[in-house]
């Protein structure tokens, strides 16, 4: 069974639904621009942990949304979502996280192993549902910070596996220099002129151009886009309902954290709170 | 690494220095640094200043807080190979100023020859090239033009 019906969306938001809740506030240094990370942010939902080698993400982790899990044909639904920022101009998203990992250092120049394929995780915590379009096309790919790197501004360039099982080099990313925990640089527009027209599938290794000085930690994670927001004025609580937000069904076992494209360089709290229905 | 009042005072570029002995004239900190800088006696080696010493770190972290010296100069000024300011002259056979090509797997984002503005010494001791606006290279990535 799926809401096809307002009657039946009426009746899950009134009667059948989980509480979306989180309370966070930001840590390290936010760059304008450069989308940051909420998973590692205490708070409601807690903090979620550093990974290691490659994970898929579930439900079960800490530092996801959680709610009910359904038995099909039930499915479950974002309804409504509202938030507040403590400054103005920020978009804050919820993501499903796919699969990450971690450990990747800050002054290795030889490639370093990331080894991830989505295509041989489908059986795993629901994938197969959770990644949307098989030809990998609603996935979005990032580099994640987790713990400062050095003040050298070095380059990185990204090995990858297309939809079609072709690999190659995505463009190189500039990444300036003290790359700040929680930051989370895009892999999607990197795909080269020469690779237009495929999707990733999976990230093999990545490469730094120099050593940035300090090893840090960060690592390569992928999600998919479920539902975002803007928040216009500070500390005031913005509303979106079904239609505004088109209704995103939320498989089971997704691993939902926020992110923000940040406005300013300067860290904010969010809170936010919503429905997951049922149905 | 060790280095005699000279040599320190050697990695400051000219416009730093001027900047820092205008600054003293109106603030007491960096007037204090000076002075705690100028009362140093050298040790038996001759040397005087430690460029591992908490307080060298820090005095020269302090002065580029605070806009005497660029971002990125304190970490430069403490590396340990720095010849003269702007960085070291030549290592690993390619010289500050060549010509040089970028090798894979990131020449396709950085396919034109490009030059070597400087040779930089990285936090963790690593030698690092710094080509125009292309950012940071490892040797191990660059292939000198003739």
């Amino acid at each position: 069974m799926t809401i096809t019906t307002r009657d039946q969306l009426i009746n899950a938001m009134a009667n059948n639904s989980s509480r979306i809740l989180i309370d966070k506030s930001a840590s390290g240094t936010t760059a304008s621009g450069v989308f940051r990370s909420y998973w590692r942010e205490t708070g409601q939902p807690g903090q979620g942990a550093i990974p290691a080698a490659a994970q898929v993400c579930s439900n079960a982790l800490v530092g996801s949304l959680q709610f009910t899990q359904q038995t099909a044909p039930s499915t479950s639904y974002i309804a409504l979502f509202e938030y507040a920022t403590g400054i103005p101009g920020q978009s804050i998203e919820i993501h499903d996280r796919i699969v990450h990992m971690g450990g990747l250092s800050g002054i290795v120049t030889t490639a370093q192993t990331v080894g991830i394929n989505l295509e041989s995780l489908l059986g795993t915590s629901n994938l197969s549902a959770r990644i949307g379009d098989t030809n990998y096309s609603d996935i979005s790919w990032w580099l994640e910070w987790y713990t400062n790197t050095g003040g050298t501004a070095a380059n990185v360039t990204v090995n990858v596996t297309y939809n079609n099982g072709s690999t190659g080099n995505l463009t190189a990313i500039s990444l300036g220099s003290s790359i700040a925990a929680a930051r989370m640089y895009g892999l999607n527009n990197m795909i080269p002129a020469a690779d237009s027209g495929k999707y990733i599938r999976g990230v093999n290794s990545v490469t730094l151009s120099a050593s940035t000085g300090t090893a840090g930690n960060f690592g390569v994670t992928a999600t998919r886009y479920r539902v975002g927001g803007f928040s216009p004025a500070a500390n005031s609580r913005y509303t979106q309902d079904w239609a505004q937000i088109g209704l995103p069904e939320i498989a089971n076992e997704s691993c939902l954290f926020v992110m923000m494209l940040p406005a300013a360089a300067s860290n904010t709290t969010i809170r936010a709170t919503g429905k997951i229905v049922h149905g | 690494m060790r280095l005699t009042k000279q040599q320190f005072i050697d990695r400051f570029k000219p416009e730093e220095m001027v900047a820092l002995l205008a600054a003293a004239k109106m603030s007491v900190a960096v007037e204090a640094w000076l002075f705690r800088f100028n009362s140093l006696t050298p040790d038996a080696d001759g040397t005087t200043v430690d460029l591992t010493d908490p307080r060298t770190v820090a005095g020269l972290q302090a002065l580029e807080m605070g806009g005497l010296i660029s971002p990125g100069r304190a970490i430069e000024m403490l590396s340990a190979n720095v010849s003269s300011p702007g960085g070291l002259d030549e290592h690993e056979g390619i010289a500050r100023g060549a010509s040089v090509r970028v090798l894979a797997p990131f020449d396709t984002s950085f396919p034109e020859p490009l030059i070597v503005e400087s040779i930089q010494q990285s936090e963790d001791g690593s030698i690092i090239f710094i080509l125009q606006e292309a950012g940071a290279f490892s040797a191990v990535y660059l292939e000198p033009l003739q």
